[in-house]
Order: structure tokens, then C-alpha cells, then sequence
């Protein structure tokens, strides 16, 4: 494993954790939104991590038993929850009985996810400083 | 093999690799902007055996747009990775550190040969 | 790669040259430089060969490179500070009247 592969490891997780914020943005700013292309209310987002290689050349298997590995998005799927069904005749999109469904995104959660995945990223930033303050160290050794 | 020179000649390309590499995240929001990249064994390989001057090596590298491979891709046609490129970033960082220090001690080794060792 | 500890035992005939300066005269330190100095030469070529893996990314390990060169560094400080030592004692025998 090269020694600059930490940085291929912890730039992953950002990338990672990015994409995350994006989604949460997504579900956030479509939290009230009725009408979508595929007809029915916005269904929430989620993101499926997956562990990755991310060396720059190619290991060879047996020396390692445990492979390090970084992370990358497996896929964006819709959340199966049930849709918010509220009672307002008035609305545009109410049908025959006055009910309009909303939007499976709960605030809450996504707000919570947001935190995490802000707390992650960091945890990753100073992955990464550590990891050159430790590297440009070891250039003392000929000081 | 002159260490020096060569030393010289892998300074040279890193400043231009730096160069590259800040362009790009400098235009990390920029529509439509393409994500530069440089080959540096390709550049290294070519100067080793030259003996051009280092502004000649600095200008000669090839840059070219880098290939999508994240399928991560923008709205607006930007094609920069930016966690990347501040691996790349770093990298090129901590080489070009160990690089000068490592000219930096072979001349401290001179003056001390020059010196005969007594201070 | 090992850092060695340097003692006077990398350079065994220093020891000897003391003993053997009143019979043989100059050639024992002839002798005793050129060892040490083609041994430290062994050990910068190492270190040269680091360099230029560093420089040309053949390897992006950095410890090694600063192991190597600390190591070539060292012996050869080590070596200029004996060749002063074995010239400076020569030159005061030398300067012994007879």
C-alpha cells in the first residue's frame, strides 16, 4: 500500500460524505413538493455506502488478508416509508377525498443526518492533515 | 548520475504539476470546466536524459483533460473532482518538501567536505 | 533496512593501525582510509539510488530515502572525523625528532 494511499482513503469518505449532503439537500428542499415528473409526492432519498479499493496500483491480493479500504457510493434509493397523508380539501393536488400526500421526509431525521454526515466529513479532513503534518515530518529525519 | 540536476528537473515539473493542479480547484465552480491532468512519469522520463534549461522543462509538459471516472457528474458540465485534487495537492506537497530537503542536505554535505570537517 | 549503530568496530583497522605505525610507517594509513572510504562510498551510492527513485516517483516511500541518507551522511562524517584524527596523529609523529 504506497504511503499517499491514506489520502486516497480519506478523500473517498469526503466524496462520500459529499454526495450524502447532496441528497439531504435534495430531500430538504423537496420536503413539501406534491408533484414530481413520475406523478405522487417527492419520495425521500438515501444514500448506500460501499467499502472500495482506492490504491493507485494494483495490490496483489495475498499480502494483506484485511484489505484497507475506502468507501464510495453504492447507489441513491428511494425510502419505501409511506407518504404523509393530510386532510386539506383546498389543496391543488387533494383527490376525491381532500387528502393530499406529502412527502415522506421528516425534518427531523434529515437534519439529524446532516450533522452526521458534517461530523464525518471532518473526522476525514483531519484524517488527511494528520496524515501530512505526519508525512512532511518525517522529513526531519535529515534535518 | 548527476543528483543535483536531476533533483533540479523534478523541482521543475512539480512547480508546473502545482500549477495545473491549482487551476483546477481554482475552477472548481466554473460551468462547463474541464478537469486538467499531467503525466508526471511521462514528464520525468522525458526531461531525465535533456539537458534543457528549466524554463524549457517548466512549459513543456502536456496537459490534458482528465477522462470521467466518478460518475459523479455536475449540472453544469464542471468536471472537477475536488477531494482529488487536494490528494493530488498534497502529494505533490510532500514530494516537493522532501525534495528540497534532500538537495538542501547533500549541500550541507559538500560544505561540510569543503570545510574538511572542522568547524 | 537496518540503521546500524556506528562505533569504532565498523572500521576495524583503526584499531590496529595504532599498534602497527612504529613498523610499517605510512602504509597502514593509506590502507586504513582507502577501506573506510570505499565502504562509505558503498553506502552513498545507496542513498543515491534512493534519490533517484524519490525524484523519479519510481517509489513514493519517503522513509526509506531519509533512512539512506541520514545513514551515508553519518558514516561519512564519521570517516572525515577519523581521516582528521589518523592525519593529525600521523603529521605529530611525524614531527617526532629522531
Amino acid at each position: 500500500m504506497g504511503i499517499f494511499d491514506i489520502l486516497r482513503i480519506s478523500s473517498s469518505g469526503l466524496k462520500a460524505q459529499r454526495t450524502r449532503m447532496e441528497v439531504i439537500a435534495g430531500n430538504l428542499a423537496n420536503i413539501h413538493t406534491t408533484k414530481t415528473d413520475e406523478g405522487g409526492p417527492y419520495r425521500k432519498k438515501d444514500v448506500v455506502f460501499m467499502s472500495s479499493d482506492v490504491s493507485a496500483e494494483k495490490s496483489f491480493g495475498g499480502v494483506l488478508a484485511k484489505k484497507i479500504e475506502g468507501v464510495k457510493v453504492d447507489s441513491v434509493q428511494e425510502s419505501d416509508k409511506a407518504f404523509e397523508k393530510v386532510f386539506d380539501p383546498n389543496h391543488p393536488d387533494a383527490d376525491q377525498e381532500g387528502y393530499v400526500m406529502f412527502p415522506n421526509v421528516n425534518l427531523m431525521e434529515e437534519m439529524t443526518d446532516m450533522t452526521a454526515a458534517t461530523r464525518a466529513y471532518e473526522a476525514n479532513v483531519n484524517v488527511m492533515n494528520t496524515t501530512k503534518e505526519m508525512l512532511i515530518k518525517t522529513l526531519d529525519l535529515i534535518k | 548520475m548527476d543528483m543535483i540536476g536531476l533533483i533540479g528537473k523534478a523541482l521543475n515539473i512539480r512547480a508546473s504539476y502545482h500549477k495545473v493542479i491549482s487551476g483546477n480547484i481554482a475552477n472548481v465552480a466554473t460551468p462547463g470546466y474541464k478537469e486538467k491532468e499531467m503525466d508526471f512519469k511521462k514528464e520525468i522520463d522525458r526531461v531525465i536524459n535533456s539537458d534543457a534549461s528549466a524554463s524549457v522543462i517548466s512549459n513543456g509538459v502536456t496537459v490534458t483533460e482528465s477522462p470521467e471516472n466518478d460518475g459523479l457528474s455536475s449540472l453544469d458540465g464542471n468536471t472537477v473532482s475536488v477531494e482529488n485534487q487536494i490528494v493530488k495537492l498534497t502529494e505533490n506537497q510532500v514530494m516537493y518538501h522532501s525534495l528540497v530537503q534532500v538537495a538542501a542536505k547533500r549541500f550541507s554535505m559538500m560544505k561540510f567536505l569543503i570545510s574538511e570537517g572542522r568547524r | 533496512m537496518k540503521v546500524e549503530t556506528f562505533t569504532l568496530n565498523t572500521f576495524p583497522d583503526v584499531g590496529k593501525t595504532k599498534n602497527e605505525v612504529q613498523e610499517t610507517g605510512k602504509t597502514s594509513f593509506g590502507d586504513v582510509l582507502k577501506d573506510s572510504i570505499k565502504k562509505v562510498g558503498e553506502i552513498e551510492k545507496e542513498a543515491d539510488q534512493e534519490v533517484q527513485k524519490l525524484a523519479t516517483m519510481e517509489s513514493g516511500d519517503i522513509v526509506n530515502t531519509m533512512m539512506a541518507i541520514e545513514k551515508a551522511d553519518i558514516s561519512f562524517q564519521m570517516m572525515m572525523q577519523i581521516r582528521n584524527k589518523i592525519i593529525s596523529a600521523y603529521e605529530e609523529i611525524m614531527r617526532i625528532q629522531v
